[in-house]
């Protein structure tokens, strides 16, 4: 545990921030079923204090580095990374409410950034129950530290926060793109059990208050026009720092791999919307391969496969 | 002949044109990275035998999957995309550039129809009246509109950052730039050589990654290196002091070189990798006599004690909590091999000289820590870098010109009795629109009678 006041107060707003948001989650799901406008903006101001505190968290846990004489970034270790990916995915969804003044997208949404919170802070002994079940060592001692550790030599480096930074904003690009290709794809499911065809403007009912289904392939496109250029700025950054580090710009790491791979994907979905025939239901299903892919690359590949990234290490 | 050459160049140009092999070359390059991320690369024979059998061993060997980031198959891939990118950027400059230089200014039927957003009322004031009312209101709002006259219409047209065109051709050349520049440094270049220097020691030539040796070209000298940690036992930071001498002079002198701080000099970059113990100190006291006396003992060689008595020492660590929670600092696995008598082996630490004092025989042993150290740099040169982020810069400022910038256009055609406006933008569609029906109502307003305004 963080062992300045400021480390033990972030770590109290840490706790009281994912339940916020999965308050916020709660009162999206009902807003979006009952179509009750309190319960909306109930909603709203739950996620909105929660992104408060979560800022102020992150700001305080900023401030204990430099109490505990280390002074780095909180973008050091698996804890602190995934603390920052909420914080983005909530920062987007909320410039994409205020954008398309759609609430119930946040019922899809709000969900990724409250599974990260609560995993950041109880997923260890999940992971390492899995990992016994699989008979694998790696994920058996898995473990997410919450404490402040000093930065080992290969990250004293400013490029650390421009990188984690691009590349996490790039990320949350692309879950907010996958969580409204999800709500996208059981939208035009309930459309299609009524019996209409394309399931745009049909849904009633359940999802009575979804937004139509030409904004929310606009919203997952929209998404990942701002992760796509994030993610290659995040790319770069990492190569000009890998050559300072590392004395090389590219070694096929399998998180470099892995990236690049995410890269592909997202390109080709982007080239694709170019082509008749690849907006709606397909690109809802590209984006979410987009981004399961991208989950692998920032979980998958440091639980599952040996690298030099330090995140997931334990 | 000649049709069917050229009818066999029109098929590969549209080949390479079409979108659907840039799609086919995306997906495909993601599909085979994640077999090299699955399969271990550059590994030995032996290793892919065990794993997964002779025959596949072989098979593997033979399409360089072991290898398959430099495989000649992933090449022609990348070099697919390449022509590709190229075919296509081609084709669309010429359309663009033709679209930018010589823009269509008149709004024709026919352009009317192509356009997505048209707006038409009834003109209630004079031709040239509405024209001006007009183009006042496009210079303040949007930009100043180029005037055509044809009969008795006038046509006016206006645009802003036609240059946004031209972001994706930027950002499509950033790419084939970088490829350039991966080209340049593997053919011109190379990384992930190594030099190993003592303190005090000097070297000219490094070591390739198949341990060829590379000439540098001049001497590099290390000064001095240490190594410091935190309490916690992590390490904090190497430092390697490097000094560079070439042609007799000294060029470099005393240069700190860190982890995330290398040292490029003539092109060749080193930087901070590892280290390890080149020999370490130990005083020996004589247990009879008293007497103490140093001795250094070389990594991997025996040290005489001056009974010709012999020490080792087979293993060494920095710090030893690691491997005893309850110790501290650094450590070594020591051998005394005795003139006679069997050889005893023991664990002495620095912090902890109490610990195994009475072993050793005819001398006591206490380890003083490490008396000198090696660094370990890496050593680079690759030509390629700088066409390589030349390449990022161009793909950044291309997605600059996308992303925050947009080619708008808006067309005028004031007749007798009509007033069409019609307008595009090629991207940010909803923000054009609202701009776009503003300046549309306010020409309304404006070509309608003056009269309307002063009503009772």
């Amino acid at each position: 545990m963080p062992g300045t006041q400021s480390g033990m107060l972030s770590v109290t707003f840490f706790t009281t921030t994912t339940l916020c948001y999965f308050l916020a989650m709660v009162s999206y799901v009902v807003h979006l079923v009952t179509g009750k406008r309190p319960v909306g903006i109930l909603a709203d101001s739950l996620a909105f204090f929660g992104f408060v505190l979560h800022t102020a968290a992150i700001g305080l846990r900023w401030k204990a580095s430099y109490e505990m004489g280390y002074g780095h970034v909180p973008l050091s270790n698996l804890y602190e990374s995934l603390v920052f990916f909420a914080w983005t995915v909530v920062l987007l969804y909320g410039l994409f409410e205020v954008r398309y003044r759609y609430r119930s997208v946040g019922a899809f949404v709000l969900p990724v950034a409250f599974l990260t919170m609560a995993f950041a802070q109880y997923g260890a002994p999940l992971v390492r129950s899995a990992g016994s079940l699989m008979g694998s060592e790696a994920l058996g001692n898995f473990s997410i530290p919450a404490g402040i550790q000093a930065l080992v030599p290969a990250l004293q480096s400013d490029w650390l926060l421009y990188h984690v930074v691009t590349c996490f904003l790039g990320y949350a690009g692309f879950a907010v793109g996958a969580a409204v290709s999800v709500m996208y794809l059981v939208r035009s499911r309930k459309g299609t059990r009524d019996g209409r065809a394309g399931g745009a403007d049909t849904a009633d009912g359940i999802l009575s208050l979804s937004p139509p289904a030409e904004v929310l392939d606009r919203i997952n496109y929209q998404a990942i026009l701002i992760g796509f250029p994030l993610l290659t700025l995040g790319i770069i950054t990492g190569a000009v720092w890998a050559n300072y580090a590392w004395g090389s710009y590219w070694s096929w790491d399998p998180k470099e791999t892995w990236s690049l791979i995410v890269w592909f994907i997202y390109a080709a979905f982007l080239h694709a919307r170019l082509t008749r025939g690849w907006a709606g239901r397909r690109a809802a299903i590209l984006s979410i391969v987009g981004f399961c892919a991208t989950v692998f690359c920032y979980l998958g590949v440091n639980l599952l496969l040996p690298g030099l990234h330090s995140y997931g290490g334990g | 002949m000649e049709s069917g050459t050229s009818s066999i160049v029109m098929t590969l140009w549209r080949f390479f044109c079409s979108l659907r092999l840039t799609i086919f070359l995306l997906m495909g390059l993601a599909a085979v990275s994640i077999v090299g991320t699955l399969i271990p690369q550059n590994a030995a024979q032996e290793v892919y035998g065990e794993k997964y059998g002779e025959t596949v061993a072989r098979l593997f060997h033979l399409l360089t999957i072991d290898d398959m980031y430099h495989s000649w198959w992933f090449y022609l891939l990348l070099g697919l995309l390449t022509v590709n990118i190229i075919a296509c950027s081609l084709r669309r400059v010429r359309r663009d550039w033709r679209m930018i230089a010589s823009p269509v200014t008149v709004l024709d039927d026919d352009l009317e129809s192509s356009l997505p957003y048209v707006r038409a009322w009834a003109a209630e004031r004079g031709v040239k009246e509405v024209e001006s009312a007009a183009s006042d209101l496009l210079r303040r709002d949007f930009t100043a509109p180029r005037v055509t006259r044809s009969g008795e219409e006038i046509h006016l047209f206006a645009r802003k950052q036609p240059l946004a065109r031209f972001g994706v051709h930027a950002l499509h050349a950033g790419i084939v730039v970088i490829l350039t520049g991966v080209v340049i440094g593997s053919l011109l270049g190379f990384t992930k050589a190594f030099v190993e220097i003592e303190e005090k020691g000097a070297t000219s030539t490094a070591a390739s990654r198949s341990g060829e040796p590379i000439d540098l070209g001049f001497t590099v000298r290390c000064e001095e290196f240490s190594v410091s940690y935190y309490d916690t036992g992590a390490p904090k930071e190497y430092r390697s002091v490097l000094s560079i001498v070439d042609g007799g002079k000294t060029v470099i002198e005393r240069k700190p070189v860190l982890v995330n701080h290398p040292l490029t000099y003539r092109g060749i970059t080193f930087y901070q990798s590892g280290y390890n113990a080149a020999a370490f100190l130990f005083s020996v006291r004589d247990r009879k006599t008293g007497v103490s006396t140093r001795v250094d003992v070389r990594a991997g060689e025996k040290a005489s004690l001056p009974n010709g008595d012999q020490v080792v020492v087979m293993d060494s660590v920095d710090e030893v909590r690691g491997h005893a929670p309850r110790y501290s600092g650094p450590a070594v696995h020591v051998a005394v091999l005795p003139v006679d008598g069997s050889p005893e082996s023991f664990v002495l630490m620095k912090n902890h000289p109490d610990v195994n004092a009475d072993r050793g025989g005819v001398y006591q042993l206490s380890y003083g820590g490490v008396s000198s150290w090696n660094t370990v740099l890496q050593v680079a040169r690759d030509p390629g870098v700088p066409v390589v982020w030349g390449g990022c810069v161009l793909l950044v400022i291309g997605f600059g010109m996308t992303f925050f910038m947009s080619h708008r256009r808006i067309w005028m055609r004031i007749g007798k009795e009509r007033v069409v406006m019609a307008g595009c933008s090629d991207r940010n569609q909803s923000a054009f629109l609202m701009f776009f029906d503003d300046v549309a109502e306010a020409l309304k307003k404006a070509s309608s009678r003056a009269d309307t305004t002063s009503k009772p």
